[in-house]
């Protein structure tokens, strides 16, 4: 009985360690906020892990772009960056009103010793055309001078 | 000698006797001291609660195996179970996935063109000088 208990503890061990490995960014309010807003009609939502962004020297990206955004998604996005802001270790960030208008966040490395970076921009905050917020997650080894060769226009 | 074992009776059937003195008893109603027919209902009872005894001692292993292999099986099928969980929700992070308005698309080359190109409007946002020169400060790190 002893034995079988045992093995039952294991077994559930080994299920909780399988499951927290893999929630990678579920931890963070922003990820949460991602998934939420991820099956709404006006948002390209995308993910790409592993091999298919090593290219770009990162191992994780998720990103959310809503068009026309609403009240309530924007107000969700903005409360989600400012809860993870106990593990924002450097920031850029531009505010208009109370509202954020660009934000670059640099978060504490992750578990595996990887840069962790929060990208989000307001379209209509920084006077460029169409009315658009996209909020970016990544992680990796990839420098910001990395980046930029690979995605700046 | 029979009046120790009169008295022995007498515990017995109040409950008194320890097991010691059972067996003690026992042996004495079985020898040829004891073939007077006063002894026979001590006899019969004796008997019959030995032989209720058995039978109880006979059940109980058989009733812990059957419950110890119930709880193996429950253990094998939690088992099989996370681990189909576990590959079940494994697949479902797909390494390249976008939703577009609500329609999921797999395509490799597509959801590249989606990422590079919202990589590439965020970047152009913002103060490009003022940018520039912070996140270089900011995000140049190994």
């Amino acid at each position: 009985m002893k034995r079988i208990l045992i093995l039952f503890i294991l077994v559930l061990g080994g299920f909780v360690i399988t499951q927290s490995s893999w929630a990678q960014d579920t931890h963070l309010q922003i990820g949460k906020v991602i998934q939420k807003l991820t099956d709404e009609d006006n948002t390209v939502c995308v993910t790409m892990k592993g091999k298919k962004v090593a290219q770009y020297n990162l191992t994780y990206f998720k990103s959310i772009a809503i068009e026309h955004p609403n009240a309530y998604q924007i107000e969700r996005i903005e409360q989600a960056i400012r809860k993870d802001a106990s593990s924002i270790t450097n920031r850029e960030e531009r505010t208009s009103g109370s509202h954020i208008a660009y934000g670059f966040y640099c978060l504490t490395p992750n578990e595996k010793g990887q840069n962790r970076y929060v990208f989000y921009t307001n379209n209509s905050l920084l006077g460029k055309s169409g009315y658009k917020v996209t909020l970016i997650y990544l992680e990796g080894k990839a420098t910001l001078t990395e980046l930029k060769k690979h995605f700046k226009k | 000698m029979n009046k120790y074992y009169d008295n022995l009776i007498e515990r017995y059937f109040e409950a008194e006797t320890s097991e010691l003195e059972e067996q003690e008893l026992l042996q004495f109603l079985l020898s040829p001291d004891a073939e007077d027919e006063r002894y026979d209902e001590v006899r019969a009872t004796m008997g019959y609660a030995l032989t209720a005894r058995k039978r109880k001692e006979a059940k109980a292993p058989r009733k812990a195996a059957f419950s110890h292999r119930w709880a193996a099986a429950a253990c094998i099928l939690l088992v099989c179970g996370t681990g189909f969980l576990s590959y079940h929700l494994y697949s479902q992070q797909e390494d390249c996935v976008a939703y577009v308005y609500g329609e999921k698309i797999t395509d490799d080359e597509t959801v590249k063109n989606y990422m590079v190109s919202t990589m590439s409007e965020t970047l152009a946002s913002g103060d490009d000088d003022i940018l520039e020169q912070q996140l270089q400060d900011i995000f140049d790190v190994k």
